[in-house]
C-alpha cells in the first residue's frame, strides 16, 4: 500500500480490489482452457458410432463453441493485462501527486525562509514543513499485501 | 434413404461431462463479474472496460444449450421409430432414418434447432415437386393413374404429416375435390373402399396431423380447410376424406371443423359422387356416419369443438344454436351421441356447475324447449337419461318452471323422462335426494319453515306423477339390468361403444341407491303412477332417517319400538334398530307398515316434525 501523507490528494483506486479482479481473470483464463479441453474430450465420448446429419450439426456446434471459448480466453488475458496497467498507472499517479506535494512544500518552506526578518537573512537552515517519506507498496496479484 | 446412428447413452454421458465443466466455467465467470463490480466501485480513477465476462457468459449459455440439446438428441434416438431397420447397429447403438429422427425431433423436442429438423423440411419441398407431377398425371391419365404416383412413394415418407401437408397444399382445394370426385365415382361407398380413394383419404388425415406439430413445422394450409368448409361440396369432401381414412385425423383439425360438419351432412346433400360415397354402399345410409365413426374413437374432441368459439369459449348464443342444431339434426340413433356430447359439455369445468350459470342455463333451456317443441315421443333413452340427470344437478331449473304458465312444457319434459325405466329411477332418486337435503337444512328451523320446505318440491313431484301417469306405458322388463348403461350408435359399419351417459349425469347420486331402487322395483309390476306413489311414500322414511342421523334429535329417537329383536313377530317396528335399518327399508307394503309401526312409537314432537314436512309436501 502506498502511504499517502496528509494534504496530498488521493487517487481513488483500491489496489487490493484491482488485484482480486486480476486474480479472478487469471482463474477465468484457466477455466476457459480447461473447458475447451474438456469439450473436445466429451465430444469424443459422444461421437462413438454417431453418424448422420445430427452428428454434422453437433460437430459444427462444438467447433463454434470451442472457438468461442478460445477467443474468450484471449479476451480474458487481455482484460487481465488491462487491469495490471491500471494498477501501475494508479500507483504512478499517486506517487506523482506525493512528489508534487513534496516539491510544493519545499518551495513554500524556502519562500518562508527567504522572507526578510525570518530565519536570519535567507538562511536555508530554518525549520521545514514535515513531509513524510513516500513509501509505495503494492498488493500482490492474489490480493495479499507485500 | 439416409441413416442416422448414435449411442444414446454416450450422448447422455457427454452431456453430463459438458455440464460439469460448464458449471466450473460459470462459477469462474461469476467471480469475475463480482470482482469487476467491486473494481467499478473502488477504482474509479482507472476504469477498465472488460470484454471477457460477457463473452464468457455467452459461452456458458451456449454450452448449456448444447448440454440440453445433447440430452434431447439422446431421447430422440431412443424413442424414434426405427422402422424396418435393425433395432440397433450393435450393443448400445441406435440406427434409424434421418426422417424418423427429424420427425421425432419436430414432434417432441421443439427446443432443438431448426437444423435438426432439416430432413422433414426437405420432405415438404419434395412433396411440392411430387404434387406437380400428380397434377400433370391427373390431367393426362386420370385420378387413378395420378394416385399411382403417390403409391410409389415409400410408406415411411408418405405417412409423414409434413410430407402429406406439402402435397395437399400444393395440390390445392380444387385439384383435391376433382381427384376425390373421380375416385368416389368408382368407390363402393363408405366404409368399404381400400383402393386409391383410401390412399387419398390417408394422405389427407396424415396432412391434418401436421396441424398438431409445433408452430415452426410446415403445416396444412388453414386457408385450404376454410375454403372447403365454405361450400357444401367442400364439406362433403372433408367428411369423405376424414371419415374414409383408417388413420386418425389431427385433433386441431377436428376441433376446427367438427362443429360445422357434424351432424348436418343431410343439409349438404348434392348429386356429387362424394356425397353418394358418404351414404355407404347401399346409398341409403346416414351421411354423417363416416364422421360419427371418427368421433366415436374420440368423443372428447366433440365436446371441445362444441365449446370452442372464435375467441375462447363459445358465446351463449352459439351454445344455444349449436345445441339446437345438434338436436334437430340427430335421428333416433345419433341422439345417443348428442346426449353424450351434451352431458360432457355440462360436466366440463368451463361450463359453470352453478345452476344459475348463463351458459349452463342456456344449454338446459334449449334442450328443454326442443323436447317441448318435438314432444316426448321424439326423445330416445339417452336424451331422457340426460334430462333425468339434470333433475339431480339442476333441480332449481325445473322448480322454476313449476306453477308457471309453462307448466305444460314441464309435463312434456318429465313425460320424456318417465318413458324409460333407468332415467325414471334416476329422476325419482334425484327428487328424494333433494327432499332429504331440504329436510336436513331445515331440521332446526321453526315449524313454519318445515311446513313450506318441501312445498315447491312437492309440486314438482306432482307434475312428475302426472307425467308418469300420462306416459303409463307398460314397462319392458327385458330392459332391466345394467346393459342400459351402455349406449351405442349404429353407424352403418357396426357399433361404436360410447361412455355410458348415465354414469356422467347420475354422478351426484349414489350408484348403490340406484341399485337399491332397482331391486325394490323388480317384481312389482304396478303401473308408473303406483310406482311413483310408492317412491313418494319413502319420503317419510327419508325424513325419519335425516332426523335419526342428526346429532341432537337422533338421541331422542326410540330404537326399542316393538321389541329389540329383529324378528317381525315381536311387533311392528321391531326390525328398525338403527339408521341403517331405516335406510334398508324397501318400497314394499310390508316395509311401509313396518315404518308406520316404528314411527308410532317415536316421541310425539318428532312425529309432529315429520308430519309438518309431510303436510307441506302433500
Amino acid at each position: 500500500m502506498t502511504t499517502v501523507p496528509n494534504g496530498v490528494p488521493r487517487v481513488h483506486f483500491d489496489d487490493a480490489v484491482a488485484g482480486a479482479l486480476a486474480a479472478a481473470l487469471d482463474d477465468l483464463v484457466d477455466e476457459l482452457t480447461s473447458f475447451a479441453r474438456a469439450a473436445e474430450m466429451n465430444a469424443e465420448i459422444a461421437g462413438q458410432d454417431w453418424a448422420g446429419y445430427s452428428r454434422r450439426w453437433f460437430d459444427q456446434q462444438l467447433a463454434s463453441l470451442v472457438d468461442q471459448a478460445r477467443r474468450t480466453r484471449g479476451l480474458a488475458a487481455d482484460d487481465r493485462a488491462a487491469v495490471e496497467r491500471a494498477r501501475a498507472w494508479a500507483a504512478a499517479e499517486q506517487q506523482r501527486l506525493i512528489d508534487e506535494a513534496r516539491v510544493a512544500a519545499a518551495a513554500a518552506a524556502a519562500a518562508e525562509a527567504a522572507r526578510p526578518g525570518v530565519g536570519g537573512g535567507g538562511s536555508t537552515t530554518g525549520p521545514k514543513a514535515p513531509v513524510a517519506t513516500p513509501t509505495l507498496s503494492f498488493a500482490s496479484p492474489l490480493g495479499v499485501g507485500s | 434413404m439416409n441413416i442416422s446412428s448414435a449411442r444414446p447413452d454416450a450422448l447422455d454421458h457427454a452431456a453430463r461431462g459438458f455440464g460439469v465443466s460448464n458449471e466450473r466455467l460459470h462459477e469462474a465467470a461469476r467471480a469475475v463479474w463480482r470482482a469487476a463490480d467491486a473494481y467499478a466501485d473502488h477504482c474509479t480513477a482507472a476504469p477498465v472496460d472488460l470484454a471477457s465476462p460477457s463473452r464468457a457468459g455467452a459461452v456458458v449459455s451456449d454450452a448449456r444449450d448444447l448440454v440440453g440439446d445433447l440430452g434431447h438428441l439422446a431421447t430422440a434416438f431412443r424413442t424414434a421409430d426405427s422402422g424396418s431397420l435393425p433395432a440397433n447397429g450393435g450393443p448400445g447403438v441406435t440406427l434409424l432414418t434421418d426422417l424418423a429422427l427429424s420427425s421425432t425431433i419436430l414432434s417432441n423436442h421443439p427446443s432443438l434447432g431448426r437444423e435438426l429438423t432439416g430432413p422433414s423440411l426437405d420432405q415438404y419441398r419434395r412433396a411440392t415437386a411430387l404434387a406437380e407431377s400428380i397434377a400433370r398425371e391427373h390431367l393426362t391419365g386420370g385420378a387413378e393413374r395420378a394416385m399411382e404416383r403417390l403409391a410409389a412413394v415409400p410408406d415411411a415418407i408418405r405417412s409423414d404429416p409434413i410430407f402429406a401437408a406439402g402435397l395437399i397444399n400444393a395440390l390445392g382445394p380444387e385439384r383435391l375435390e376433382a381427384l376425390a370426385e373421380e375416385l368416389t365415382f368408382r368407390a363402393v361407398g363408405w366404409p368399404s373402399d381400400f383402393g386409391p380413394l383410401m390412399e387419398l383419404a390417408r394422405l389427407w388425415t396424415d396432412a391434418t396431423r401436421s396441424l398438431d406439430l409445433p408452430p415452426r413445422a410446415p403445416r396444412l394450409d388453414l386457408g385450404l380447410i376454410d375454403s372447403l368448409l365454405a361450400s357444401a361440396g367442400g364439406r362433403n369432401l372433408l367428411r369423405a376424406l376424414t371419415g374414409g381414412s383408417d388413420e386418425p385425423a389431427g385433433e386441431r383439425f377436428l376441433l376446427r371443423t367438427l362443429h360445422v360438419l357434424i351432424p348436418a351432412a343431410v343439409r349438404d346433400e348434392d348429386l356429387s359422387n362424394t356425397y353418394r360415397f358418404l351414404l355407404g354402399s347401399s346409398r341409403q345410409g346416414n351421411p354423417d356416419a363416416p364422421l360419427l365413426a371418427v368421433i366415436g374413437r374420440n368423443p372428447g374432441i366433440l365436446v371441445e369443438s362444441f365449446l370452442r368459439g372464435r375467441h375462447g369459449l363459445a358465446t351463449v348464443e352459439e351454445l344455444e344454436a349449436r345445441t339446437r342444431t345438434l338436436l334437430d339434426a340427430a335421428d333416433h340413433a345419433s341422439q345417443a351421441l348428442v346426449a353424450e356430447l351434451l352431458a360432457g359439455v355440462l360436466a366440463d369445468p368451463r361450463i359453470g356447475s352453478d345452476p344459475h350459470d348463463r351458459d349452463r342455463t342456456a344449454i338446459l333451456r334449449t334442450v328443454y324447449e326442443w323436447v317441448d317443441d318435438n314432444g316426448p315421443g321424439s326423445v330416445a333413452e339417452p336424451l331422457a337419461a340426460l334430462l333425468a340427470g339434470t333433475l339431480a344437478t339442476d333441480i332449481d331449473f325445473y322448480l322454476a318452471r313449476v306453477d308457471t304458465a309453462r307448466r305444460g312444457d314441464l309435463a312434456r319434459v318429465l313425460q320424456a323422462v318417465t318413458q324409460f325405466e333407468r332415467p325414471w329411477m334416476t329422476a325419482i332418486l334425484a327428487l328424494e335426494h333433494h327432499g332429504a337435503r331440504l329436510v336436513q337444512e331445515t331440521l332446526h328451523r321453526p315449524a313454519a319453515e318445515k311446513l313450506v320446505a318441501l312445498a315447491e318440491l312437492s309440486r314438482l313431484e306432482d307434475a312428475f306423477e302426472d307425467a308418469a301417469e300420462a306416459s303409463d306405458a307398460p314397462v319392458d322388463r327385458s330392459g332391466w339390468g345394467f346393459t342400459a348403461f351402455s349406449f351405442v350408435v349404429t353407424t352403418g359399419l357396426g357399433l361404436i361403444k360410447l361412455k355410458p351417459v348415465a354414469s356422467i349425469v347420475a354422478r351426484p347420486l349414489a350408484q348403490a341407491a340406484l341399485d337399491e331402487l332397482h331391486g325394490s322395483l323388480v317384481g312389482d309390476p304396478g303401473d308408473s303412477e303406483a310406482q311413483t306413489r310408492l317412491a313418494r311414500e319413502s319420503l317419510r322414511r327419508r325424513i325419519w332417517a335425516v332426523i335419526a342421523s342428526d346429532p341432537e334429535l337422533g338421541r331422542q329417537v326410540d330404537w326399542s319400538v316393538g321389541g329389540t329383536g329383529s324378528d317381525r313377530h315381536d311387533g311392528l317396528g321391531s326390525t328398525i334398530n338403527s339408521v341403517d335399518d331405516l335406510m334398508e327399508l324397501t318400497r314394499t307394503e310390508a316395509d311401509i307398515d313396518e315404518l308406520a309401526g316404528w314411527a308410532d312409537g317415536q316421541p310425539a314432537h318428532l312425529q309432529a316434525m315429520v308430519d309438518a314436512y309431510m303436510a307441506g309436501a302433500t
